[in-house]
């Protein structure tokens, strides 16, 4: 379905009150990326932007609003109309990912499928505007399918060819279509995704450093993390309502205080504490995390945050033939097992 | 005495050879402050650190004092804070503006002895921006200015192959007196030509930052729609409290046991949603629609209410790095729209 | 002076550092799943009733109380509600232990601008810590007032505090006491109602007079609308708010109501002041 068809389809189920809200993306303020639209408005529905700049993980959203409704302040009422989302094909994972752990049920959304042939690297298309620009006015920046362009008196100057703002961490993608949906968008990407057996190309050569090594590397990062936990708050599959990790940020559940008060981690930023937060929320995330990739997106330091995860999943895959959130039917694979599983790693 | 350094290595070499020196340094990741022994200092291309020089008064964590039960009762230590001086170069204005701010918090009324220990032992040389450095800055928007000198100890102004600096404070003014720089080997008083020079770059910068609006001016109302709207895509996370060069909420935390411990003080967000959470369960922002409006309002009435200035400084870090995109500068606009539509 | 130096101690005041403090009572006054205890500690400091003190645990953490007791006593009284972690410690302490204690923290009552008015006390449950010290302080300096009136309930005579003190006050002639608890109970002389519904019994002069009021926020809402239906004006109504606190000295930023900060400019608010501000009543 072409964009304004789209558009046109949820303003008029939203206008019947057939769904609670459409998330998409829209333009914002900052021209490297676009932002999250949440609305029960259909007027604002002719804001919805499907380009390469829209990035967030939007199921997040969803995550957090099944949160909000476990505190109990939501309407009851509002609790069974779908909401409509817009997914690229790495999303629609993490979709599979909250089926699966019954966060929310199929009914309860409306996807709106959007098939992704590379998205910016918002943190590139930044460095190389601030590097090429003539006058670094933010409100001459456009970006496009075909590029990076400065506007100069009314003409698109050209700074840098997409592939160069592209986002290349998204190189092992095994879905660049939406695995479910219930509207696409546009036609579906023809190419053939990486093979299941090649999507790790991007950490081999890092695992094989000496675990000496490895530890050296992730100290150096986590010493940096100043512990803001956006990586974990724009991740979908961080839907626990009493995360470990975080207890002195969050309103819990629970208002006994000897439960809430059991810390896993201090809050100070040191290198034990950081370590074990970031090793911590890997392990929970193994087999749950689909690579999207917006833990590294949001890191405001920089942290490599998609290594660290995808090492994880290379070592579910490697052990349990298993990725993340490809079947909403099956069930997760952390809360299973079988006889047959590899013991290899308790073999000396 | 107005100086010109020719060679700035050379002068933060010497720097480094008295005092702990931290200068902005690039990393893949972006430009942070960093250790440095001065010769290796590279400056091309700096826009502004990702983080603020903050950290270097009033650190992420830090321990206030130590506890130890006894016979005789409980004895509490203070803990030593660092004596030794410290230097920040190529701080922008708008971050030692800043200092102006926490200066007020932390040193009036029951100061702070580790901040103002700090603070004493530290000089700050800010470095003048040539005009906006990121597509964010919005400093001349809360009445600052790119040249400005608040909060600094010495004024850098690359002219040349070189820098003008000028003397703010006496703070600053000693430093040139220490022995690490009384030689003047890496500096000499400023020719007249530069010295002009130096003010004209500063002119021209604020000319380019000429603001198009005065962000004190806004009325906030606290019943708008906007608040609401504006948070629904918030996630929750403490990346615009930790970035920004002015927020200085904190927790205080026990580490250790009855018999044996210390008070740890680390950087807290009214951000986070437990920030206000009372033993009883009571909030009293239990939604991020509250907590974006303490933002707010904290930035740009309470604190100029309570302390006679703006809190926000017009970084514009918390615009480039809020991952979802909530802008302050756009908040405050559809303020000023609202106002002058109902006016 | 900006010499490279070896570490030395901080010299100056330390507003965060506390003093020891040895317990020397601890009853229970309250029992149930929100059990009160009343404590009393070593007097560390002068202070003005309305005031308040951190408490500090050793390896737990701090809280901030309201000083129950009148600085016209000889030691430092608390009524503590265990709620967290620092008051559950708080409740698991002896006497002969020490715990932590700085402050004086908080502006205090206006008692000096309040002599030879009549003075009405209205609390409900633990509510009555703060004004405990009103009204120990008044009792010591009873020529200085005029009237005064303690109206206090609770849900029933089971959960209400200081109980032995108040049997004690029933026959005393230096002040009126109204006692209230929410449900019927065999036995019970006072009155039967919630604590605003025996205000209006009670029926208090306003010329001439200030309302003090603690307790739970819906009570408080209820006691202030009498109050002024009885003719109260907002600036001789007060109250005592309460924030999650770590600082108490007006820094660390979290327990403020706009620009106020409950810590230090309060934590005791007239009406008048309260009305101006909306975070206040949310």
């Amino acid at each position: 379905m072409q964009t304004d068809e789209i558009k046109k389809l949820l303003a008029d189920k939203l206008s019947k009150g057939e769904l609670r809200a459409v998330i998409g993306y829209r333009r914002g303020t900052n021209p490297f990326f676009r932002r999250p639209l949440i609305t029960s408005s259909a007027e604002e529905l002719g804001e919805l932007d499907f380009s390469p700049l829209g990035v967030e993980n939007l199921c997040t959203y969803i995550t957090d609003t099944v949160r909000k409704r476990r505190a109990g302040r939501r309407d009851p009422e509002e609790q069974y109309k779908p909401t409509a989302v817009v997914v690229r094909g790495c999303h629609s994972r993490a979709l599979n990912v909250l089926l699966q752990e019954k966060v929310i049920p199929r009914e309860e959304l409306f996807v709106v499928g959007l098939p992704c042939r590379g998205v910016v690297d918002p943190h590139k298309a930044q460095a190389l505007w601030h590097a090429r620009a003539e006058n670094r006015d933010p409100r001459n920046v456009v970006i496009d399918d075909e590029g990076l362009f400065e506007l100069r008196n009314g003409q698109k100057v050209r700074l840098a060819e997409f592939e160069e703002i592209a986002d290349e961490r998204h190189g092992h993608c095994r879905t660049p279509n939406p695995l479910f949906y219930d509207v696409l968008v546009g036609e579906p990407v023809a190419e053939e995704p990486v093979a299941a057996e090649q999507q790790f190309s991007d950490v081999e050569e890092f695992l094989q450093k000496s675990p000496q090594q490895r530890w050296s590397f992730w100290s150096e990062q986590f010493s940096r993390c100043i512990r803001c936990y956006a990586c974990k708050n724009i991740c979908p599959a961080c839907s626990c309502q009493e995360c470990s990790l975080a207890k002195d940020t969050e309103q819990p559940l629970v208002a006994d205080a000897k439960v809430r008060k059991t810390f896993w981690l201090g809050k100070q930023q040191d290198p034990a504490n950081n370590a074990a937060y970031h090793i911590n929320r890997a392990l929970h995330l193994a087999g749950r995390c689909v690579s999207c990739g917006e833990c590294e997106r949001a890191c405001p330091v920089g942290i490599p945050l998609l290594l660290l995860y995808r090492s994880v999943a290379k070592q579910v895959f490697d052990n349990y033939d298993y990725e993340a959130g490809m079947d909403a039917e099956v069930e997760p694979i952390m809360t299973r097992f079988s006889a047959e599983d590899s013991e290899d790693f308790m073999e000396e | 005495m107005i100086r010109y350094i020719e060679n700035l290595r050379q002068f933060l070499d010497e720097v480094a050879e008295g005092y702990r020196l931290f200068v902005p340094r690039q990393r893949p990741e972006g430009w942070f402050f960093e250790p440095s022994g001065g010769a290796e200092v590279e400056l091309e291309g700096y826009p502004n650190t990702v983080a603020s020089p903050k950290e270097y008064l009033f650190p992420q964590n830090e321990t206030l004092y130590r506890y130890e039960a006894g016979e005789e009762g409980l004895k509490y230590d203070n803990e030593t804070a660092e004596q030794t001086g410290q230097v920040i170069f190529g701080a922008r204005a708008c971050d030692c503006a800043a200092l102006t701010r926490l200066d007020k918090v932390f040193l009036e009324d029951d100061k702070d002895p580790y901040y103002a220990r700090r603070r004493e032992n530290t000089v700050m040389i800010g470095l003048v921006c040539p005009g906006a450095v990121a597509p964010s800055c919005f400093c001349t928007e809360v009445g600052l200015s790119p040249a400005g000198v608040a909060g600094m100890d010495l004024r850098a102004t690359e002219v040349g192959e070189g820098l003008v600096i000028e003397e703010i404070s006496d703070r600053g003014a000693a430093l040139f007196g220490s022995p690490a720089l009384k030689g003047g080997k890496s500096w000499r008083e400023a020719s007249a030509e530069e010295a002009a020079e130096a003010k004209r770059l500063q002119e021209a910068a604020e000319r380019d930052m000429a603001p198009a609006r005065d962000l004190a001016e806004i009325e906030l109302e606290f019943d708008s729609p906007i608040w609401a709207r504006e948070s629904e895509r918030c996630i929750g996370c403490g990346i615009c409290a930790f970035l920004c060069p002015t927020c200085h909420c904190f927790t205080i935390e026990h580490s250790g046991s009855k018999k044996k411990g210390k008070a740890i003080r680390t950087w807290d967000t009214c951000q986070f949603q437990a920030y206000s959470l009372e033993a009883s369960g009571f909030n009293p922002r239990p939604d991020r629609e509250q907590r974006l409006k303490q933002r707010l309002y904290h930035k740009f009435k309470y604190f100029s209410d309570r302390y006679g200035m703006l809190l926000c400084i017009g970084c514009g870090r918390c615009v480039s790095a809020c991952p979802v995109n909530i802008d302050i500068r756009e908040i405050l606009a559809s303020f000023e729209r609202e106002k002058s539509v109902t006016s | 002076m900006l010499q490279a130096k070896q570490a030395e101690p901080v010299q100056e005041a330390n507003p965060y550092l506390p003093q020891s403090a040895k317990l020397l009572e601890i009853k229970s006054e309250v029992g149930g799943p929100r059990p009160i205890k009343r404590l009393k500690i070593e007097k560390c400091f002068e202070y003005r009733p309305g005031q308040c003190a951190m408490l500090s645990l050793p390896g737990v953490g701090e809280v901030m109380l309201a000083i129950s007791s009148s600085p016209t006593r000889k030691t430092m009284e608390f009524g503590i509600m265990k709620a967290g972690v620092a008051t559950a410690a708080l409740h698991g302490l002896s006497a002969g232990e020490y715990l932590g204690v700085r402050g004086p923290y908080g502006n205090g009552f206006p008692l000096e601008s309040w002599r030879g008015k009549n003075i009405v006390l209205i609390g409900g449950g633990i509510g009555i810590t703060p004004v405990w010290s009103i009204l120990q302080y008044v009792l010591d300096n009873r020529d200085q007032y005029g009237r005064l009136d303690f109206i206090y309930g609770a849900r029933s005579s089971a959960d209400l505090c200081y109980h032995e003190d108040l049997e004690q006050l029933q026959s005393s002639k230096e002040l009126s006491l109204h006692l209230s608890i929410d449900v019927e109970e065999p036995g019970w002389q006072g009155f039967t109602g919630f604590v605003p519904q025996n205000l209006i019994e009670v029926s208090p002069k306003a010329e001439g007079s200030v309302a003090v009021t603690c307790g739970p926020p819906i009570m408080i809402k209820f006691v202030i609308k009498n109050l002024i239906e009885l003719g109260f004006q907002p600036a001789q109504i007060f109250t005592t708010l309460e924030r999650r606190m770590k600082c108490g000295i007006g820094k660390c930023g979290r327990c403020n109501i706009g620009e106020l900060y409950v810590c230090k400019d309060g934590p005791v608010f007239s009406y008048e002041t309260l009305q101006r501000y909306p975070e206040a009543t949310e």
